[in-house]
């Protein structure tokens, strides 16, 4: 909802509920997700969480495509006075590994928040970095130590890709719906229908 | 094959209903198609380029293959390469491992909208492609009858590409639909070459006239312009009679007369034009016979054909003479008739001259006679062919037999860059050497997601198989304006080599022959390799939508698709469709373009970018003060920082903006007036406070830096990789080596000790063993006792409220040699290193004198006070930091703090120097025990943009040249997060006015500038080379700012000077000024204001000298001596100082822009100022020494002050340089106080940064816990200011015994 203050209106307000419903990896069984809200600098988060980490979530033999199903809620309603710096959120899957050894990264993955108001479900496709060099593989291979991002917010940043060539990717849905209203001279399209799919589009740019 | 295919294609989509419902009938159809005696199974291949290739095979074959069934029909695939039923051979499929096929499936399954795995398991079937690629001219109309391609979605298998972006997967991705260029390259005809015989000259002369001939012909200038002078006749007949007729309407005929006289004068013009271009054609063709009769002369002299070129002229005969006489003379009256008209027109509007009838006719006749042709002149039409058959190899002579081998050897190609890059190479074709043209004939389509801003075409010749390519020429390409599917239209481009070559011998004389042929036009000069390549650009639909669009049925809206690069609205503003001609070949785009505005469907493609470009210039956003709150945010975030942190955001609209930012957009405050006036509270507040916002700034810019990408950056600052973080343990050979050594008892090991991490439960101590002590005062003669007293000297040495002192010792040179043992504390037991560095706790040793002082109560004999008082000396303080990061320090440390003067001490007879102050040093050795590891660079050391080839240049330097712990650097961070060449902030800079031309007190004004240690700084280290202006700004600074002033000025000075990098004791690394006047070098440290000859360094504090850097260069020092003393200070020696840029070195850039201001400016601390600090200080003084003294009463001798002050200003003189201060002098002037009074003191001298750092100093010097009968005490201070709130602070404390007291009080 707009925030209603004397005289002008200030900021405006994004609110995000919804929940991360499943993700899938070939080969792992087994995954919990962190996820973290990044935003830019004229963005506030007014309440709700900004991060946290979902429950270890294990697919059974009853789901057909061996997605793991979470349906863990989010919620966060951010406040702002310049559409710069949208929201995102960013999601890192930790799984176990070849040999069972757990907390192993799986993916990273980003996705802004979407732009219209209404339910939306939006497919996040991930991906993890590479030891830059073979003996850096293998080695992260037999001692489980894969190399990770020094920052858990890359995946929403635009620096820094040029020297992190080397990347996995896999694919991962989420799901979540999100409200928000704005009438601070932005135009707001209408809400969109249910069902509409929003393809995220750093899946095309990340690989 | 293909007309078979297309025919195939049609019928297909005649059965289509039909077969649906068979497949409905039969689930698991096999997709074959029985068309004709064809089947066609074509299904997506899984490699990286199948889809790409697919659409090309799409592109380039009227072929329509049916797609109507699912790629996911579930089978087991056995298809190899062979023949299938049908007869086609298709290609086998690329091996795919089990694993991999199982993944893409799993992936296809998961892909949004499939319904893939609700049908059970399976396995994917993948089948061939049958349609083999095959590149063909496309054709315009090809689209008709095709079926749209693809099923329910497309498989792609996307990689990461080495080599640029993926086009593919760009696409794939939706948004804008690219547009497709076609680029075609016909052949290269050449104009010149190094095979060129002189009959390939005359014929390229010749393609170029008939060229122009033709173009004129084909324009048909001549006709054009001879019906436009019937018309324009016609139009001025017409005028003449409506002017007749209606004679008498005044305004009428003005206009009438006027629009005749425009016609009459066009009229004119138009005869004389077309006279001019039947001239210049005559011309042409009369020059095309003169060639062709070179030509033909040419090939008769060498005796065979090697060109194809084939002229024949036709001679179009007259009608007849003297119908063309009349002609011409009736042209002639007719215009001298229309002269006098346009005459008499012109002297209506202002009369003048008489028309002269004669002459005017006289000079049409001439212009005749020289243009026309004369009548009876047959027209001569030349017709160009190269038809002709050049002369059979086997009648050739030997030598042309081999130049056309050689010249149907070269090899010719053609490259086209888009945007400057390559794309790829278009064809590729042997040189005829008849024609001495080639063939290239290739086509390629580009899709575009953006215009080109250049499109390209190279001419490359081929040597060496490709080895030494060589360059010919480039042409750049215009491009169809619009998107929109055009018609391809050939156009030719000229191309230049820009090396000339050596001609083939006898084609010298070519020069003349051409000359004589062409009527005096000058051929080139010299000979370049240079010809025509015929491109033609043209854009045309994508494939897929050509497809679907054809699907729908409806070719003609193809164009509609099309977008515009034009703006229609605007080409709308300027052009209205009246004004076209519809039958113009000119106005068909416009027109086209036109209809379809006038339809409705302007799509574009490009036009987002335009309008991207039109909010560029949209100039209101940039004047409003939220756009400088953004800019201010990039460029200042330290001033950002300070904001409050829910006032961070910039509001929405600048009439919303809070008044803190506001504040931060008000430019900065000059100057502020008020700071001449003195307030203690507030000068201290603000210094600190303006230090602490510099230190803030340059962190904030230090971490913007590395956001903003302006250091380098590499995949170790985003990707955490275990590998690198694990340190490899180093083996030890030699402790196996040390198993076999013989073992002797008398010969004792040095066993290292090994550093212990920092933790609470192990205790640790500083050793500190004082050694000895050099140079010390001795206490002068006194009249009460015979004989030199003694001194009793002990060294108490401080740290962290600890308190240890030596033993006892006297003389001049006292060896003490004791251990004290001092515990170090963590603060709040933190051990990290960066608490550790934080840590500003200093090691003072101060030198005390210890004297008894016995005093016999003359009523009562038996009571006898003995008082004991240690007199300060002089002392000195060593920082934890300095300590910390060398593990140990051992060495002479001079007592900086050691007065010069002391009343009641001179120096040993046996010294040989003069003063106290520089000469008089303990010898000390400091370590912690157990040692705490050495602090390691947290951060890895870092590139920034700017000159980054030159800092990984720098990188490897330092390392070649590193021995030993010699301190080399070659780049400094800078206040903006920019690293710097140290050379940059060398640069003569002006010292204050009132201090020019004397360098010693330049040396005492830098050195009075307070010093603020790197390692000290709040939050953390900071290692940042400021710049003198902004170190002058803050008043604070390191050793380097210090150095780096003090050069600035000495060079301003024309001294050759140059600043020292090395490490000194105590500072550790630090940096020192070096001059070389006359071949001899001297030595400065700016921070202490000591300097050393040539003949003092084995004295320097300065111990080891790493390199030496001026404005123009930095050397390293690479000889075998490390101390000052054993350096040869000769820098031209390579063997000794080897120069970064030089020889072995960097390439000297060829400008090295400054980073400093070249003039600084200074501003006068005023007298208000100074005598402020001078009450303040001397308030808080006495203040403190009452308060010191508790219960004892403090009387103060005011008398004695003025004489103190005189006192005290002469210390500054001396110091300063301007007027020595001697022993005698000093003495002279207290010899009437001491005449009276036992009188013991002593001046103490500081840089003002507060009152509490003075305060302290006087307190350790003991002088006010004096105490006798009838005490007195003296207190003057005296201020120096120098620029910039630069002050100078004597305090001279003394006490005073009165002699006359009657006391027999006697020291020992």
């Amino acid at each position: 909802m707009a925030a209603p203050s004397a005289g002008q209106q200030r900021y405006f307000n994004v609110m995000a509920t919804g929940q991360i419903e499943s993700g899938r990896f070939e080969g792992n069984s087994s995954l919990y997700c962190r996820y973290v809200f990044s935003c830019g600098e004229d963005w506030s988060v007014m309440c709700g969480v900004e991060e946290g980490i979902t429950q270890m979530a294990s697919s059974s033999g009853s789901t057909a495509n061996g997605s793991v199903v979470w349906n863990f809620p989010i919620d966060a309603t951010f406040r702002s006075t310049c559409p710069h710096g949208w929201p995102q959120l960013v999601l890192s899957v930790y799984g176990e590994d070849y040999f069972g050894r757990p907390d192993m990264i799986l993916g990273y993955g980003a996705v802004h928040l979407p732009l219209t108001p209404g339910r939306h479900r939006v497919t996040v496709r991930t991906f993890r970095p590479l030891a830059s060099s073979l003996l850096g593989r293998l080695q992260s291979w037999l001692n489980g130590m894969r190399p990770e991002f020094i920052e858990s917010l890359f995946p929403a940043k635009g620096e820094g890709r040029e020297a992190t060539s080397p990347c996995i990717c896999s694919p991962r849905p989420a799901l979540f719906s999100t409200t928000g209203m704005e009438q601070l001279g932005y135009a707001v399209p209408p809400p969109r229908a249910e069902g509409v799919r929003l393809i995220d589009p750093l899946a095309a740019t990340i690989s | 094959m293909r007309s078979r295919l297309a025919r195939g294609g049609a019928k297909q989509k005649g059965d289509d209903g039909d077969k649906k419902d068979d497949s409905a009938d039969a689930a698991p159809a096999v997709p074959v198609a029985p068309v004709g005696d064809l089947t066609v199974r074509p299904a997506p291949l899984f490699t990286s380029g199948s889809k790409r290739a697919a659409e090309e095979a799409v592109l380039y074959t009227t072929a329509a293959h049916p797609r109507s069934f699912s790629p996911l029909r579930r089978r087991r695939t056995g298809l190899g390469g062979g023949t299938f039923d049908d007869g086609l051979y298709v290609a086998p499929l690329p091996a795919a491992s089990a694993r991999a096929l199982q993944t893409l499936e799993a992936r296809l399954a998961f892909a949004p909208g499939s319904k893939a795995l609700a049908d059970g398991a399976g396995v994917l079937l993948r089948q061939p492609d049958p349609v083999r690629p095959v590149r063909v001219l496309p054709s315009w109309l090809d689209a008709a009858g095709a079926e749209p391609s693809g099923g329910p979605f497309e498989v792609e298998r996307r990689r990461p590409e080495k080599w640029g972006t993926s086009v593919a997967g760009t696409l794939a991705s939706g948004g804008a639909s690219p547009r497709v260029l076609q680029v075609s390259v016909g052949g290269i005809r050449l104009q010149d070459h190094r095979l060129f015989l002189r009959e390939h000259e005359l014929q390229s002369a010749c393609r170029s006239l008939v060229a122009r001939l033709e173009d004129a012909h084909e324009r048909q200038l001549a006709q054009l312009h001879a019906l436009k002078i019937s018309e324009l006749k016609e139009a001025v007949a017409d005028l003449r009679e409506q002017i007749g007729g209606g004679a008498g309407e005044g305004t009428t005929d003005a206009k009438l007369q006027s629009r005749l006289a425009a016609l009459c004068t066009e009229l004119l013009e138009t005869r004389q034009l077309k006279d001019e271009q039947e001239c210049a054609e005559r011309l042409l063709a009369r020059r095309l016979l003169k060639l062709w009769h070179a030509l033909k002369a040419e090939r008769e002299a060498q005796g065979f054909k090697s060109t194809r070129a084939r002229m024949q002229f036709r001679l179009v005969e007259p009608s007849a003479i003297d119908e063309e006489a009349e002609a011409l003379a009736r042209e002639l009256e007719e215009e001298v008739d229309e002269r006098k008209l346009a005459h008499a027109l012109a002297a209506q509007a202002a009369p003048g001259s008489d028309l002269d009838e004669d002459g005017i006719r006289a000079a049409i006749e001439r212009r005749q006679q020289e243009l026309r042709r004369p009548p009876g002149e047959g027209r001569l039409l030349p017709v160009y062919s190269e038809l002709a058959t050049p002369t059979p190899p086997e009648q050739l002579p030997q030598r042309e037999r081999s130049r056309q081998r050689e010249a149907a050897r070269e090899v010719l190609y053609a490259r086209l860059l888009v945007d400057g890059r390559a794309v790829c190479e278009l064809g590729c074709g042997k040189l005829q050497p008849h024609d001495m043209s080639v063939r290239l004939e290739a086509s390629i389509q580009l899709q575009l997601l953006t215009r080109p801003a250049s499109l390209a075409v190279e001419v490359w010749q081929r040597r060496y198989g490709g080895l030494g390519d060589q360059l010919l020429g480039q042409v750049y390409l215009s491009m169809p304006e619009t998107a929109s599917p055009t018609m391809p239209h050939w156009q030719s481009y000229a191309f230049t080599a820009s090396r000339p070559f050596q001609p083939l011998a006898g084609r010298e004389g070519i020069h003349e022959a051409l000359e004589n042929a062409l009527d005096g036009v000058q051929p080139l000069p010299r000979h370049v390799v240079s010809g025509e390549v015929e491109v033609s650009t043209a854009w045309t639909t994508r494939p897929a939508d050509r497809l679907s669009e054809a699907g729908a049925g409806a070719v003609g809206d193809l164009a509609s698709g099309g977008a515009l690069a034009v703006d229609p609205q605007q080409v709308l503003a300027t052009v209205s469709p009246d004004e076209l001609d519809p039958n113009a070949p000119t106005d068909a785009p416009l027109l086209s373009l036109m209809a379809r505005i006038d339809r409705g469907s302007v799509g574009g493609i490009f036009r987002h970018l335009r309008n991207a470009a039109a909010l560029q210039w949209s100039s209101s956003w940039a004047a409003s003060d939220r756009f400088s709150l953004f800019q201010l945010r990039r460029k200042h975030p330290g001033k950002w920082a300070q904001l409050p942190p829910d006032e961070k955001a910039v509001p929405p609209r600048d009439s919303l903006i809070p008044p803190g930012m506001r504040q931060l957009l008000r430019p900065a405050a000059e100057f502020d007036d008020a700071v001449g006036r003195y307030d203690s509270d507030r000068v201290a507040q603000e210094k600190a406070s303006r230090v602490k916002a510099w230190i803030t700034q340059v962190r904030a810019r230090h971490e913007a830096a590395r956001a903003s990408q302006r250091y380098v950056m590499d995949t170790q600052d985003y990707v955490r990789e275990p590998l690198l973080e694990v340190e490899a343990a180093e083996i030890n050979c030699s402790a196996f080596l040390k198993l076999l050594e013989p073992r002797r008892k008398l010969l004792p090991q040095r066993r290292l000790r090994k550093p212990v991490p920092g933790s609470d439960s192990t205790e640790r101590k500083i050793e500190v063993v004082v050694q000895s002590g050099f140079d010390l005062p001795v206490r002068a003669p006194s009249n009460a006792q015979r004989g030199r007293p003694k001194t009793s000297l002990f060294v108490e040495v401080r740290f962290q409220g600890q308190r240890f002192t030596t033993d006892i010792k006297s003389g001049a040179n006292p060896a003490w040699n004791t251990i004290l043992e001092l515990n170090l504390a963590a603060p709040g037991g933190d051990w990290s290193q960066q608490a550790i560095m934080n840590l500003s706790d200093e090691i003072a040793f101060n030198l005390y004198d210890k004297v008894h002082r016995t005093e016999r109560d003359e009523r009562d004999e038996s009571q006898l006070t003995v008082r004991e008082e240690s007199r300060w000396l002089g002392g000195f303080a060593l920082p934890f930091s300095t300590l910390y990061r060398n593990g140990k320090l051992e060495g002479s440390f001079p007592l900086d703090t050691m007065p010069p003067m002391l009343l009641g001490y001179e120096k040993d007879s046996e010294s040989r120097s003069q003063a106290f102050v520089p000469a008089s040093a303990l010898r000390t050795f400091l370590t912690i025990n157990p040692l705490l590891p050495p602090p390691k660079e947290e951060e890895r050391e870092r590139l920034t943009t700017h000159d980054a080839k030159m800092q990984e240049f720098a990188k490897e330097w330092v390392k070649t040249i590193a021995r030993g712990e010699r301190h080399v650097r070659v780049f400094a961070p800078g206040a903006d997060g920019q690293k710097m060449l140290l050379c940059r902030f060398i640069r003569p800079q002006n010292p204050p006015s009132e201090l020019i031309g004397n360098e010693r007190q330049l040396l005492r004004y830098v050195s009075l500038v307070p010093f603020l240690d790197d390692a000290a700084m709040e939050g953390g280290a900071l290692d940042v080379w400021n710049t003198s202006d902004s170190f002058l700004d803050l008043g604070a600074g390191d050793q380097e700012e210090h150095a780096i002033l003090l050069c600035n000025y000495l060079l301003a000075m024309n001294k050759g000077s140059y600043v020292v990098l090395g490490s000194g004791i105590p500072e550790g690394l630090t940096a020192y000024v070096l001059t070389i006047e006359g071949g001899s070098p001297r030595l400065w440290n700016a921070c202490t204001g000591r300097t050393w000859e040539k003949d003092e360094f084995d004295r320097c504090s300065l111990t080891s000298v790493g390199a030496v850097f001026n404005q123009q260069n930095i050397w390293a020092n690479v000889g075998p001596g490390e101390a000052p003393a054993e350096v040869q200070w000769n820098l031209s020696d390579e063997k000794l100082w080897k120069p970064f840029f030089g020889k072995g070195g960097f390439a000297r850039p060829d400008v090295l822009p400054s980073a400093q201001l070249s003039t600084l400016e200074y501003h006068r601390t005023t007298e208000d100022f100074r005598s402020g600090i001078e009450r303040e200080v001397y308030d808080a003084l006495q203040r403190e020494v009452e308060e010191l003294r508790g219960f004892r009463p403090t009387d103060w001798n005011r008398s004695v002050n003025a004489k103190l002050k005189d006192l005290l200003k002469r210390f500054e003189q001396d110091v300063a340089g301007v007027k020595k201060l001697t022993a005698i002098e000093h003495d002279a002037t207290l010899e009437r106080v001491r005449a009276s009074y036992h009188m013991v003191g002593l001046p103490i001298n500081v840089t003002y940064t507060d009152r509490n750092a003075i305060i302290k100093r006087v307190r350790e010097t003991n002088i006010f816990l004096a105490d006798a009968k009838k005490i007195q005490f003296a207190l003057s201070v005296y201020v120096h200011a120098y620029p910039n709130q630069v002050c100078s602070v004597w305090v001279y404390c003394a006490s005073l015994e009165d002699l006359r007291a009657g006391s027999s009080s006697r020291s020992s």
